[in-house]
């Protein structure tokens, strides 16, 4: 055997996955090489707990949105694949799988508002800022529904999207902003939660928001939620927030982690 | 037992309810593939109907002769890479680290909550993405270095390597947490 360098080898080895040749050498390197004793040991420890770790088995609901993947696929569009014209067709049925009718209206009237836009600039035509005023608008009222249709959606990445979209958003609509809080507040994901204190924190600066948020922290009962909460309450450097964490401290239940976390805040709020 | 390659011929000759039986063995990898990196179930979901999603409308690529196993993997990565690209500012500025662990413990039932295991797998957690996917393919997903090496299209020798560099780093991880 060419190779020297055994330790590469030595997963195989645990797993018993090498030839008997390459094994048998190990074998005999293993009784006099004290080095590779020991990452074999090192290895075997982390090996041993790695296999502890189960696999996990998804939802039934998984199973059932395959399905009607399938059912969907199947009943849009027969005999897919065979040609180029099917696969549009394809194509256009997977897209509106994905895509909701209402989503695509507004993707229409966002096209229409675009083609108008271009159209006006193209022609040398001069919007007078009134209109232009008056398309960015509309521009935003769309994306402001398009992200309040998507916090509904079942699917987590999609909520999560749409938190996004409010990025994308200039002004604090109370609308949209009602709607983030809500999702801080009542999502049933701990990640589409987050996206939205996240999104939230933008605007901070506002007071009926920073209350939001204070009250908020009352009605969470993840540690996860909680300490992101706490940080983004503690970089406020509101010293009122003092007494709202020491009446967390005295909950019964309080995690040990967001125990920690509101001792270090208050520190900081000294 | 007829074999996920065949099958995979037929749903790109157009019998696409053949989806199905491939759907049966390879939903639960897959699946896990996804939660071992991004540790929430329903995202893990998502991600694993997007894979699906993706064989059924690109079948047409699928090469004769190619590993079934190996392009599925390399699809569910793509996927992966999409979403933390599509995600990218929520996922940056957040402290991930917190979040997955504490998530650790709201996903994985009662049996994984034993000490060693979370701290095996938060280990794991702090490890580089590169260093843990190769984790993930070769430990959890029990692929072979072959195999492995086809995924990430380097040579068979490379995988053993990387694999054996990847656990001795997650063995340095762990030992700074017991």
């Amino acid at each position: 055997m060419e190779k020297k360098d055994f330790k590469p080898y030595l997963i195989e080895y645990l797993k018993d996955e090498l030839d008997e040749e390459t094994k048998k050498e190990i074998q005999s390197k293993l009784k006099v090489d004290l080095e590779l004793q020991e990452e074999l040991n090192e290895m075997q420890v982390v090996f041993g707990e790695l296999n502890k770790v189960s696999i996990q088995k998804p939802d039934m609901q998984l199973k059932e949105n395959f399905q009607k993947m399938m059912e969907e696929n199947t009943a849009q569009a027969p005999g897919l694949f065979s040609s180029s014209i099917s696969n549009i067709q394809n194509w256009i049925n997977n897209f509106q799988v994905t895509i909701s009718f209402k989503q695509m209206a507004y993707a229409a009237v966002l096209l229409l508002v675009g083609f108008f836009i271009g159209y006006n600039q193209n022609t040398g035509t001069i919007i007078s800022g009134e209109k232009n005023q008056e398309l960015s608008m509309e521009i935003e009222e769309l994306r402001k529904n398009m992200m309040l249709t998507l916090l509904e959606q079942p699917s987590a990445s999609e909520r999560i999207k749409a938190v996004n979209i409010s990025y994308d958003l200039e002004d604090a609509d109370p609308k949209v902003i009602e709607a983030l809080f809500f999702t801080l507040n009542n999502d049933k994901n701990s990640n589409v939660r987050l996206a939205a204190l996240e999104a939230l924190t933008r605007y901070s600066f506002n007071k009926k928001i920073r209350n939001g948020l204070t009250e908020s922290l009352r009605h969470q009962n993840k540690p996860l939620i909680q300490i992101a909460l706490i940080d983004v309450l503690t970089e406020m450097h509101d010293k009122s927030l003092k007494k709202e964490f020491n009446d967390l401290l005295q909950q019964g239940e309080l995690d040990s982690d967001v125990k920690e976390k509101i001792n270090e805040s208050l520190e900081i709020l000294m | 037992m007829i074999s996920d390659e065949a099958l995979m011929m037929k749903v790109r000759s157009g019998d696409t309810g053949k989806m199905s039986l491939l759907f049966e063995r390879f939903n639960i990898p897959i699946y896990n593939f996804f939660l071992k990196f991004i540790g929430d179930k329903e995202i893990s979901q998502d991600l694993t109907q997007n894979v699906f999603y993706r064989i059924l409308k690109y079948n047409h690529s699928f090469k004769e002769g190619a590993s079934f196993k190996t392009w599925i993997y390399q699809i569910a990565r793509n996927v992966r890479i999409d979403h933390y690209k599509k995600y990218k500012i929520y996922s940056s500025s957040l402290n991930t680290d917190n979040i997955n662990e504490i998530n650790l413990t709201e996903n994985h039932d009662p049996i994984e909550k034993s000490e060693e295991i979370l701290l095996i797998q938060k280990a794991l957690r702090k490890m580089p993405e590169d260093k843990k996917e190769i984790i993930v393919l070769s430990q959890f997903q029990e692929l072979r270095y072959k195999e492995i090496a086809e995924i990430l299209n380097i040579t068979e020798n490379t995988a053993r390597v990387k694999v054996h560099r990847a656990i001795k780093e997650l063995s340095v991880l762990y030992k700074m947490l017991v």
